[in-house]
């Protein structure tokens, strides 16, 4: 099923309120499989009714309504299966951590509890992410199907079986005490910054639903914000998201080929959104760093990009140190390669080579083979840099023979001819 | 005196299409017994009355061999369903039946009375 052509208005309304009326009906009914599929359905029939008949004065209650209706179909038909089987669902009672304070009702905001529900521990990282594009975000199936190019079948399957394991888990539908809060809303931040590469980093499918995926995962980064305002990383991440966004428009040029940073039109960045960046960062940024998690840093070094005029203007010393932080917190593969590309920026390439040097013997880097490619392709860089552009050009083709990836094949090799050109 | 008062309507009638729509004649009902209700608050006799959600969405909560289990559904599969009830606080049975009668007329389905039973009555 899928919804009529998009009318904004009414389609921000809906995913703003999906959370809310999810919430409202599980709170009450429990069973939150059968009331996710029930919202669902009542989302659709709003999305097809509200263009055209126009958006009732309560759409909240209008939609629980229309979801509580269906949540009864849907539950009747479920026990006349039941006992034509002639077996009786049973839930297990849980005694012992009952929530005996029944929580305000109305004002209450369910999204937090919602995204720590989808994105439990119990569920792989893909099944996350689809959960909560549909239970939180309120895309429809055909719409998740479609940025991740997948069916809408298969994906189906994939959010019924991920609700099915929630409910064989014993999850439950209550806010998250304090002490695993924190690790969840980790998950929360992951399956968010997942999806938001997911619509960045536009290698396969259509290129205008994968740019859904990072609004949404902006607008949810936002609810996760509004939800947690203490939580100095999910500041962090929603300032990240926002400063790499706000170079959207300059990250492609008119044939839609991707712009490297460097080459960038730096008067199309969208200073608004780095301006709302930049202050959230601000507004949580502990100068003695002690707390400061990865997503503020990875904000920290955007907004560094962000305030360069011009590339050369760029305070490459400070990067390279928020780098070697971020390598503490979070000693992968990229984040080492990327610290090496500050450190040859700001103190040049020989400096670069030996940490490069220093890395591989310590990480062993060039024999990973999921990274050795980018190994290549940043010691041919720094090479190239030095003045020896003999030794970049080979580099740059061993580089070129190590991926998979067809455009950044296409892109190693012309930068090989570049160096072929200059050493001649 | 305490009763409670059930108010029961057939299972295959309440469809879960109309259980958030009314017809023009469920809401006129719905507005006569509200002004009931205000003539009973008004002379002390209503403790309090509440309209009730589908059976389909109850829990069932018994013991079995295992421990205490909740269960999805209705206690029992009913021809005649619990709908609404009201606790009122009168000075006899032929007052609750008076007023039950009043309910039954304005809503056209069946009231069981039921006393509460009291301090007086414990075992």
């Amino acid at each position: 099923m899928r919804r009529p052509p998009p009318d904004a208005g009414v389609e921000h309304l809906l995913r703003t309120e999906a959370p809310q009326v999810l919430g409202a009906l599980t709170r009450r009914f429990g069973r939150f499989d059968v009331a996710e599929d029930a919202v669902q359905e009542a989302l659709i029939v709003a999305g097809q009714r509200w263009p055209a008949e126009g958006v009732p004065q309560d759409p909240r209650s209008w939609l629980i309504r229309v979801g509580y209706r269906r949540m009864v179909d849907l539950l009747r038909a479920e026990q006349a299966r039941h006992r034509r089987e002639q077996e009786v669902g049973r839930t297990e009672l849980a005694l012992g951590t009952p929530e005996r304070r029944a929580a305000p009702t109305g004002g209450t905001d369910d999204s937090l509890t919602l995204l720590l529900l989808c994105c439990h521990p119990r569920l792989s990282p893909v099944s996350q992410v689809a959960l909560t594009l549909r239970a939180v975000g309120g895309l429809t199936t055909a719409e998740i199907a479609r940025a991740y190019g997948s069916s809408e079948a298969t994906m189906g399957t994939r959010i019924s079986r991920a609700k099915q394991q929630l409910v064989r888990g014993g999850a439950r539908f209550v806010p998250a005490t304090d002490t695993d809060r924190r690790e969840r809303t980790e998950a929360v931040m992951r399956v968010l910054y997942l999806i938001f590469n997911e619509g960045y980093t536009a290698s396969s499918g259509e290129s205008l639903a994968r740019r859904d995926l990072s609004e949404e995962a902006v607008r949810l980064a936002r609810l996760l914000h509004a939800a947690d305002p203490d939580n100095a990383e999910a500041a962090g991440l929603l300032a990240l998201m926002l400063l790499i966004e706000s170079r959207h428009g300059a990250r492609t040029d008119a044939d839609g080929a991707l712009v490297p940073l460097e080459s960038q039109d730096r008067t199309r960045w969208d200073q608004e959104l780095i301006r709302e960046g930049t202050r959230l960062l601000d507004a949580v940024w502990d100068p003695r760093g002690t707390s400061t998690g990865p997503y503020q840093f990875q904000a920290a070094i955007a907004a560094l990009h962000a305030e360069a005029p011009a590339p050369e203007l760029t305070d490459w010393p400070r990067i390279a140190m928020l780098y070697l932080w971020l390598e503490r917190l979070t000693p992968t593969a990229p984040v080492r390669l990327s610290r090496v590309v500050a450190v040859a920026r700001a103190f040049g390439p020989t400096r670069g080579l030996t940490l490069l040097d220093t890395l591989c013997g310590r990480h062993a880097l060039d024999r990973d083979p999921l990274v050795r490619h980018h190994e290549r392709a940043v010691r041919a860089h720094l090479t190239r840099m030095t003045g020896d552009t003999a030794g970049a050009a080979t580099l740059y083709r061993e580089a070129a023979t190590l991926t998979a990836n067809g455009a950044e094949r296409r892109y190693l090799l012309t930068e090989a001819e570049r160096a072929d050109e200059a050493t001649t | 005196m305490k009763y409670l008062l059930l108010g029961y309507t057939p299972a295959d009638g309440w469809d879960a299409a109309t259980a958030g729509s009314p017809t023009e004649e469920a809401l006129e009902a719905f507005a006569a017994y509200q002004r009931f209700e205000e003539e009973l608050t008004a002379s002390g006799e209503l403790v309090s009355t509440e309209g009730l959600g589908h059976p389909a969405v109850s829990t069932t909560v018994r013991p079995t061999a295992e421990g205490v289990t909740a269960t999805d559904g209705p206690f029992a599969e009913l021809k005649e369903v619990l709908a609404s009830f009201a606790v009122i606080d009168v000075s006899g049975q032929e007052r609750a039946v008076e007023i039950a009668a009043r309910i039954v007329a304005v809503l056209g389905e069946p009231v069981e009375i039921r006393p509460v039973m009291g301090a007086d009555f414990a075992a």
